[in-house]
């Protein structure tokens, strides 16, 4: 599985982990960030409900001072003594003054004078005209101790409803609302009930002490906010930078007769406040971080379920290109890749068959070089270096494969290898291949060996061209060497003997003629009467001599003639001749023979035949000795002579009416001194050379002499001579 | 008066008969068995026709031949050449100057025949 980098498992796992990674982190953090605005957004509220809850308190306490402080409307009597006692018992309390419908004072906890109490803004506010209200005035810091009071003012009335009097108390607010320190829930709780101005109405921290909000600029963006609600994350009033400030407006209908508006503040500590967000961040990791650790393993196993048959195939290819096409391949996947791999094996079932074709191709062509009897020796390029060799070469040259295999040429070719490599390797590149009939090489004992040397380039068959060698097939030509001069000697020998043959023909010939011709000339003139006479039956004996005499003649000019004709000596006088005329000159000549057998003699010719190249004299000498043969052979009937043209060669034909010839004989027909009709022969003096000379004289002009025949039909004799003009030898 | 005829032959019975059948025919026959006798007959006398076998010992008929038809004199005397061989023969007469040849072995028809025709 080496060799990637990144191979296609690790691929899927990360395409796996991804797409998981993808979605299941940004779905999580989908929902938890959902979750933690919701979580946040009611937490927030929840702690705006608390800042409302805390504001009303607020207010209920007001409220509850007011009605502990109706008791006193019933009586006047004795209010004195119970405003010191409240005043004695309440420390909240500071001031109580007490006056009647009319605005005479009833009761003080101080000494006052008892003029234009009516006339005071409270007094005034309180008694409405009569009808009576709560008032409320703002809220008043001490220079000295810095503490804020707030009076209060309110009608006093009986039980009919009727005003009695007003009530007025000045009320210490931070000890009216101290018991809202027992609300603070949490550690770093601040509770702040600020005026419309900004005045601190209530701070839980500093007694109250604590002047204005107006200064601090954030509060200031809060206080612009008087008819909201809500919360912030701000700068908190101790500095820290990010404080929970939660904020109310305090709606209380006498605050807002009064044309008052409180507000509340609560601030806390942000994490405190948060802290639950923080549970679910930590919800948040441990899931990702389960889905992730469930995630890893299943990631590894699916990769590993979907990448096992790549990998198998992956395997399976590289083992197979390593050479080991037997190795199987296991993929049963059940999808594509099954399918690829049927298919590959499917490819390598083809590639073992063509590799067996391959390899019973290889051991054939081997077997073949292997058995050549010639040495094949392949060289490289270059032709330098010997690549291959075959048995033969060993058994050639006695060394072994390995001793030649590597080795340079000029190991088996000696002082040859100056003429190899500068002549016959230049020749053999530039035309492909060349033969060297007469050339030696050197075998490991030191012979010299003459051989025929051919060298072929050796081309690759599939890309056109590309040399890959060069072959050298080196033929042992000792045997042949010793054959051939055998062959010369006896060749030699044989013309030798040919020759004196042909001289002692000649010799004996001539030698012969000289005494025939005494011998001639004497019986000519006993038999001719000039030397006397002489009886008849002396004539009949002279006329048998004179008849041998002139057969004997005949046979030795025949003899001469075979002779001349067979050993080239006779010049033919080639010129164009019809071959109609010859033919009728013939039946001239031959006619008063014919007439004698009572024959007939006919002439069929081809008025258009060509002229043809030929010695006149010999062709008409072949013409007379074939129809000389037809008269001596017919009896009856007669002779036709046929002439007519083939494609390129003209055709004579004579046709005799005679016994005809066996199959037999046939082969003999033109053989010297054969002849057929023994009796006939000697009786009309035929010499037995009349055919073979024929023959001869027929074939030397490039034509063809022939005879086809049928027993009691007769014979056909067909002589055929090219028109077109070959050298006659 | 009779025509003279130098018969140069070395055969002594084809003489024999030729010269037979040639006197019967009303000619002087003169024989030389070899060359040197027919150079030496030639120096003495002119005959009207020359019978010359090419094949002699000694001078052979072609160097007589030769030499009749170089000599001004004798140049005028018809030749007619033997000979036992047809192959040469054409040969033999362009190389000899030689009238007319007979192969042997004749007939005394055609040789009387060529005769007449040379010396009517």
């Amino acid at each position: 599985m080496k060799g990637f980098r990144l191979n296609i498992r690790r691929k899927i796992i990360l395409a796996i982990y991804s797409a998981v990674f993808i979605t299941v982190v940004s779905g999580l953090s989908l929902g938890y960030f959902w979750g933690f605005n919701l979580l946040r957004n009611s937490i927030g509220r929840e702690r705006v409900e608390k800042a409302r809850f805390i504001a009303f308190t607020a207010v209920d306490m007001i409220n509850a001072k007011i009605e502990q402080l109706k008791t006193f409307s019933e009586e006047w009597a004795g209010a004195e003594t119970g405003v010191k006692e409240i005043l004695n018992n309440d420390e909240s309390l500071s001031e109580i003054i007490i006056t009647d419908v009319s605005g005479k004072l009833v009761a003080a906890s101080a000494k006052i004078t008892d003029s234009g109490l009516a006339e005071k803004n409270w007094w005034q506010a309180a008694f409405a005209e009569g009808k009576g209200r709560v008032f409320i005035g703002d809220v008043v810091f001490d220079k000295s101790t810095g503490a804020g009071s707030i009076t209060i003012a309110f009608p006093l009335k009986d039980q009919a409803g009727k005003i009695t009097g007003i009530l007025k108390a000045v009320v210490s607010s931070e000890k009216l609302f101290r018991p809202l320190e027992n609300l603070k829930s949490q550690k770093g709780e601040r509770f702040i009930l600020v005026n419309e101005r900004g005045d601190t109405v209530f701070y839980s921290e500093a007694g109250g002490s604590k002047e204005s909000f107006v200064s601090e600029d954030n509060f200031q963006k809060l206080l612009l906010l008087m008819n909201e609600s809500g919360w912030e994350i701000m700068r908190g009033l101790h500095g820290e930078d990010k404080s929970f400030v939660a904020f109310v407006r305090v709606d209380q209908p006498f605050l807002l007769e009064n044309k008052m508006l409180w507000k509340a503040f609560l601030e806390e500590d942000t994490r405190e406040v948060f802290a639950p967000l923080k549970e679910l961040i930590l919800q948040w990791i441990i899931v990702t971080a389960i889905v992730i650790m469930i995630m890893v393993p299943l990631g590894i196993v699916i990769s590993a379920v979907l990448t096992r048959p790549i990998e198998e195939l992956n395997r399976a290819t590289k083992e197979i290109g390593k050479g080991n096409l037997d190795y199987k391949i296991e993929v049963k996947s059940g999808d594509e890749i099954e399918g690829l791999a049927d298919s590959f094996k499917e490819m390598v079932e083809k590639i073992k068959e063509k590799e067996m074709q391959i390899l019973w191709a290889k051991m054939y062509v081997e077997s073949i070089v292997s058995s050549m009897a010639d040495a094949v020796i392949v060289l490289d390029t270059d032709g330098d270096t010997i690549k291959h060799v075959n048995k033969a070469t060993e058994e050639l040259l006695g060394y072994s494969q390995e001793e030649l295999i590597g080795k340079v040429i000029s190991l088996l070719l000696k002082e040859g290898y100056v003429v190899f490599k500068d002549k016959m390797l230049k020749l053999i590149m530039e035309v492909g291949s060349m033969r060297y009939p007469d050339f030696t090489v050197v075998s490991k004992d030191g012979e010299r060996i003459p051989v025929s040397f051919s060298g072929s380039m050796m081309y690759e068959e599939s890309a056109a061209g590309k040399i890959i060698g060069i072959v050298c097939v080196i033929r042992d030509m000792r045997q042949v060497r010793k054959l051939i001069a055998n062959l010369e000697r006896t060749k030699a020998a044989l013309e030798e003997a040919l020759r004196i043959k042909s001289d002692f023909t000649s010799m004996v010939s001539h030698e012969l003629r000289t005494p025939l011709t005494a011998i001639k000339e004497g019986v000519g003139i006993v038999l001719d009467g000039s030397a006397g006479a002489v009886n008849e039956q002396q004539q009949d004996f002279l006329q048998t001599a004179k008849r041998n005499v002139d057969r004997l003649a005949r046979l030795i000019n025949d003899v001469l003639d075979f002779q001349k004709l067979e050993s080239g000596k006779v010049v033919f006088d080639l010129q164009e001749n019809n071959i109609n005329e010859l033919v009728k000159d013939v039946r001239e000549t031959m006619l008063s023979l014919v007439e004698k057998k009572e024959l007939d003699f006919q002439l069929l010719l081809d008025e258009n035949i060509p002229l043809v190249k030929f010695d006149r004299d010999k062709i008409t000498q072949v013409l007379m000795n074939v129809v000389n043969n037809a008269i001596k052979f017919t009896d009856s009937g007669g002779i036709i002579i046929t002439t007519s043209r083939g494609e390129n060669f003209i055709q004579v034909s004579v046709k005799d009416t005679g016994p005809g010839i066996k199959e037999e004989d046939m082969p003999k027909l033109f053989r010297q001194f054969e002849q057929l009709g023994k009796g006939i022969e000697r009786k009309t003096g035929g010499t037995g050379l009349g055919l073979a000379i024929s023959k001869e004289i027929i074939d030397k002009h490039n034509g063809k002499l022939w005879a086809e025949s049928k027993i009691n039909e007769g014979t056909v004799f067909y002589i055929i001579l090219p028109i077109k003009e070959r050298r006659a030898v | 008066m009779a025509k003279k005829i130098l018969f140069v032959e070395d055969e002594v019975d084809l003489v024999k008969v030729v010269a037979f059948r040639l006197e019967k025919a009303g000619y002087e026959v003169c024989t030389a068995f070899n060359g040197q006798e027919a150079l030496s007959f030639l120096e003495k006398d002119t005959p009207d026709l020359i019978l010359l076998d090419l094949i002699l010992p000694g001078v052979s008929g072609y160097d007589i031949c030769k030499k009749v038809k170089l000599d001004p004199e004798l140049k005028k005397i018809p030749v007619v050449l033997f000979t036992a061989s047809a192959v040469h023969i054409q040969d033999a007469l362009k190389e000899t100057g030689a009238d007319d040849y007979v192969i042997k072995p004749f007939d005394a028809e055609s040789l009387l025949a060529k005769i007449k025709g040379l010396i009517a």
